[in-house]
């Protein structure tokens, strides 16, 4: 089937499981021969297919991450489409139109400035990006509300650090000293990726976990951060993904780190994982008061100890009955840890809580000392990866949110099925390959974690 | 704090014999009032001496013996010997010790007559009604089953802290505060409302405060006031529909005792439950105080601070209550914090930033297993915390808990010969400020754990 000039098309069929599912976003890496390669920057087109033969209609398309090697070429194309509960779409991919220019598409997703300083806007929420480090520093939410004009939310006005050590640093005259490290600090950082597009924007940085004077910043954790913002979906995904490059001496790590304005917030909650629950049995969200109405004169600090478990589903923040009700979730998608060897040293693992005067966050901490004393250090071996990824959504709050996000957790961590067909036949070439937004840990392992 | 009590200079010249014994404290912790409370075992005594014819003296540092009010108990006769248990109260410096005597044998002794602040006075409601009391709390008894009913923290409001479940009980002294252990004995089997909704008679309480003048034994004295009750746990119905049948078979056994210790702030309980027969439950639980939602503001929680290294500290967590004001976002989702918490804590503590009274319960000892197969039944293992507005606020410990407990296919299986033990110190106590109230249990906790030391003078 020819789709007008092109004279390729890689066919998906797109099936789901489950549920149907709506504006499902789809990110496929696809091997080429390398002699149809020549204008993939401005050639591929995503046709909705009724049958192998008919042809419905385009949907926008991002393609990106080109390699063209010695006979192979392969690209990403990334698209949202409507999938059925157990049936499948057909998409035809179509490639090698040496005539064919780039498309134009409409798309809500806009982004303004650059990964320092820029700003992000889809139909859900807003972002504002810290210039100095690149971190998210803003975020409000778009919400239609009957009978309102559009309304901007605040969800918080903080540069996230979302992961941070507390290093342990030799100290001339104390022994050892604590020093807090994080992306939130950086200065104009690396940035390693700056993707954008009609269907989703990607930006990646990359610098040392130092601080201002230190002597020897090489020395320090390496750290990544990417974002990634969709112009169909209402959430983003933070990766994190931070290496130790030689035996690092800590009082704490964090990763999956989230801050918020305390009083923009009534509510931290959390939803856990029982997996020896019966199946038609439901877990429950835990919640704890954070409104500084009712909590301004609670201790500052760890606000619940060690006592949620490392491994949530969920955790975020709520405002209930105070203004517009809204929640700001972050879904753990992906956590892992890798240590040559094996065998990181965990410490107090857990999920924390923390207040401050004018802020509440949580993080997850493979590490946590209390008492930062040289009897109490931990060493990380050098080679140790920590990576994180979460989902940060935000959203109206009302009685469904709590199964709004269990929903969309289970949808993240439940990827569609795709085949493809034809098989490229040319001798080596790379298995086709789909990021279930982008990552995610498959279904039944969410199932384990805990969301039913 | 020796209120309260006549002692003095203690005469062993008419006195047949003596055991030592050296008092140890070990955690560092001067105190006051310390519990010695051991077993001894005295070789031979007179064929003619009394019980009563057995004193405390403790050794001071001048030289002088000083009689203690001491509570001899469990005494029988081994023999020519005599064996039992003894508690007194000792003070005693921090990382220091002090010697003991057990003095036996002397004819022109009377019984003892020391005072006591506590008092244990019987009501008149029922064979198990009591009121017991000291300086620092009022606690009164179920009529009929002898279940912690009321309690009064004398040092803060002074007013009742149980709460209504039952609009029947509302005028008659409303419901207890000490609900555990307890099961909810599941019959999914059993439908009654032709699945048009959901079917409360899907199971049948089976609580030790609905037991009905359970097997009780006393034991009275200058030191403490103890009462430990055993029996089967019965189904009450008038908490489901009474027309159902129900079979008479044992299912469930279970074992509560309180001490009252005189001139002290707390009390001990401790639980003992067995399942006698294969059960289907929805939940079973122990370690359950249910509290009126507005008695209290806060809570405190401690975990235990295991593995720790070398000087690293446990925080513990103090959190804003949101019943009393109705703050919880879903109104209907019971358990605050889910069921993330562990099942053993070092404390959970209730306070009121007003009127300042204070509730903490110490969790000594939590011991499960299956008597049959060693291993017990474990389907959602942990402590929970329940707060609904205009209802109540608790913590209760679940060896098996499902949250939709009117789902009959959530009925967990436990096998016979489940058995879970439980001791607990229960702490009523003035509250202040947050920093102290922390401080304050902290030091109880390292008190409680770390009871006196006992061991013979060789």
């Amino acid at each position: 089937m020819q789709y007008k000039g092109w004279n390729y098309e890689k066919t998906l069929l797109v099936r789901s499981r489950t549920e149907p599912r709506q504006d499902e976003l789809i990110d496929v890496r696809i091997p080429l021969d390398s002699r149809s390669a020549g204008n993939l920057e401005r050639d591929v087109r995503v046709i909705l297919k009724k049958d192998w033969h008919l042809l419905q209609r385009e949907v926008p398309s991002q393609v990106y991450d080109i390699r063209r090697g010695e006979g192979v070429a392969t690209c990403r194309v990334a698209f949202v489409m409507d999938v059925p509960a157990l049936d499948c779409r057909r998409i035809g991919i179509y490639y090698d139109n040496p005539e064919a220019t780039a498309p134009q598409y409409q798309s809500p997703l806009e982004m303004a400035g650059g990964a320092l300083g820029g700003s992000v806007r889809t139909p859900f929420f807003s972002a504002g990006l810290d210039p100095r480090s690149g971190q998210i520093k803003t975020l409000a939410g778009r919400f239609e509300i009957p009978s309102v004009d559009p309304l901007h939310i605040p969800f918080f006005d903080r540069v996230q650090e979302h992961a941070a050590v507390l290093l342990a640093v030799k100290d001339a005259t104390a022994g050892y000293r604590a020093e807090y490290v994080s992306p939130a600090g950086w200065e104009e950082p690396e940035v390693r990726e700056d993707v954008r597009g009609p269907v989703f924007v990607k930006l990646t940085r990359r610098g040392r976990l130092s601080w201002a004077g230190c002597p020897e910043p090489g020395r320090c954790p390496l750290c990544e951060v990417t974002y990634k913002f969709f112009a169909h979906q209402p959430y983003f995904l933070v990766y994190t993904h931070m290496t130790f490059v030689e035996d690092t001496e800590v009082f704490g790590v964090r990763m999956g780190g989230l801050a918020v304005n305390r009083d923009l917030y009534t509510h931290y909650t959390f939803r856990p994982v029982s997996p020896n629950l019966p199946e038609t049995d439901v877990e429950e969200m835990g919640h704890i008061l954070i409104d500084p109405q009712y909590t301004a004169d609670l201790p500052a600090g760890s606000a619940f100890s060690g006592l949620l478990p490392y491994n949530l589903a969920w955790h975020g923040f709520i405002r209930v009955r105070k203004g517009i009700d809204c929640g700001l979730a972050a879904i753990q998608l992906r956590d892992g840890i890798r240590t040559p060897g094996g065998g990181f040293p965990y410490y107090r693992a857990a999920t924390y809580a923390f207040r401050e005067a004018h802020a509440v966050s949580c993080a997850r901490a493979p590490v946590y000392v209390k008492v930062c004393r040289p009897e109490n250090i931990v060493r990380v071996p050098a080679g140790t990866v920590i990576e994180h990824l979460d989902a940060v959504v935000c959203d109206r709050f009302d009685m469904d949110w709590g199964s709004r996000v269990d929903r969309l957790g289970k949808r993240l961590n439940d990827p569609v099925e795709i085949a493809v067909h034809p098989r490229f036949m040319l001798g080596e070439v790379p298995a086709e390959e789909y990021e279930p937004l982008p990552y995610g840990q498959r279904g039944d392992a969410y199932r384990r974690l805990g969301v039913r | 704090m020796m209120t309260n009590i006549r002692s003095g200079t203690f005469d062993p010249r008419r006195w047949k014999g003596f055991l030592a014994y050296r008092i140890r404290e070990t955690a560092g912790i001067e105190r006051k009032r310390g519990v010695a409370d051991f077993a001894f075992e005295i070789s031979h005594v007179p064929g003619e001496m009394s019980n009563h014819e057995l004193r405390v003296a403790l050794l001071e540092a001048d030289g002088c013996l000083r009689e203690v009010p001491a509570q001899f108990y469990r005494l029988r006769r081994q023999g020519s010997g005599l064996a039992g248990r003894v508690a007194f109260f000792a003070d005693v410096e921090a990382h220091s010790s002090r010697e003991a005597r057990i003095y036996y044998g002397n004819p022109e002794a009377g019984p003892a007559d020391y005072l006591r602040s506590l008092q244990a006075r019987k009501g008149d409601l029922g064979p198990q009604h009591w009121f017991i009391e000291n300086e620092f709390y009022k606690i009164e008894t179920l009529p009929k089953s002898g279940q912690i009913w009321h309690v009064w923290d004398k040092l803060g409001s002074n007013t009742s802290w149980h709460h209504n479940e039952w609009d029947s009980n509302r005028d008659k002294g409303g419901d207890p505060c000490h609900w555990a252990p307890n099961c909810w004995v599941a019959y999914p089997e059993r439908v009654t409302n032709g699945y048009e909704a959901v079917d409360p008679d899907a199971f049948d309480w089976h609580y030790v405060f609905g037991w009905d003048n359970p097997k009780t034994e006393i034991i009275d004295g200058p030191v403490f006031w103890e009462m430990r009750r055993k029996d089967v746990v019965w189904p009450h119905p008038e908490h489901s529909s009474p027309n159902l049948r129900r079979d008479r078979t044992e299912k469930i056994v279970a074992e509560v005792v309180y001490r009252f210790y005189d001139g002290c702030p707390f009390f001990v309980q401790t639980s003992d439950m067995q399942t006698l027969q294969d059960l289907l439950v929805y939940f079973i639980r122990n370690s359950q105080y249910v509290f009126l939602d507005h008695v209290f503001t806060h809570t405190i929680i401690c975990p235990e601070a295991t593995g720790l290294k070398a000087t690293d500290e446990v925080e513990p967590a103090v959190l804003r209550l949101m019943a009393h004001q109705d703050l919880k976002p879903f109104p209907n989702v019971q358990h605050t914090l889910s069921n993330v918490l562990p099942s053993k804590l070092d404390y959970t503590s209730f306070i009121h930033e007003s009127t300042g009274d204070g509730f903490a319960q110490f969790q000594m000892l939590e011991r499960n297993t299956n008597v049959h197969s060693g291993r017990p039944t474990y389907y959602n293992h942990m402590v929970f915390l329940t707060e609904l507005h205009n209802w109540a606020v608790y913590y209760a410990r679940a060896f098996s808990y499902t949250n939709r407990r009117f789902h009959p296919e959530n009925a967990v299986w436990l096998p016979k010969g489940e058995r879970y033990e439980e001791e607990n110190v229960c702490l009523i106590y003035r509250h202040e400020n947050v920093e102290s109230t922390i401080e304050n249990l902290a030091r109880w906790g390292r008190e409680l754990r770390s009871p006196l030391s006992v061991t013979n003078c060789l």
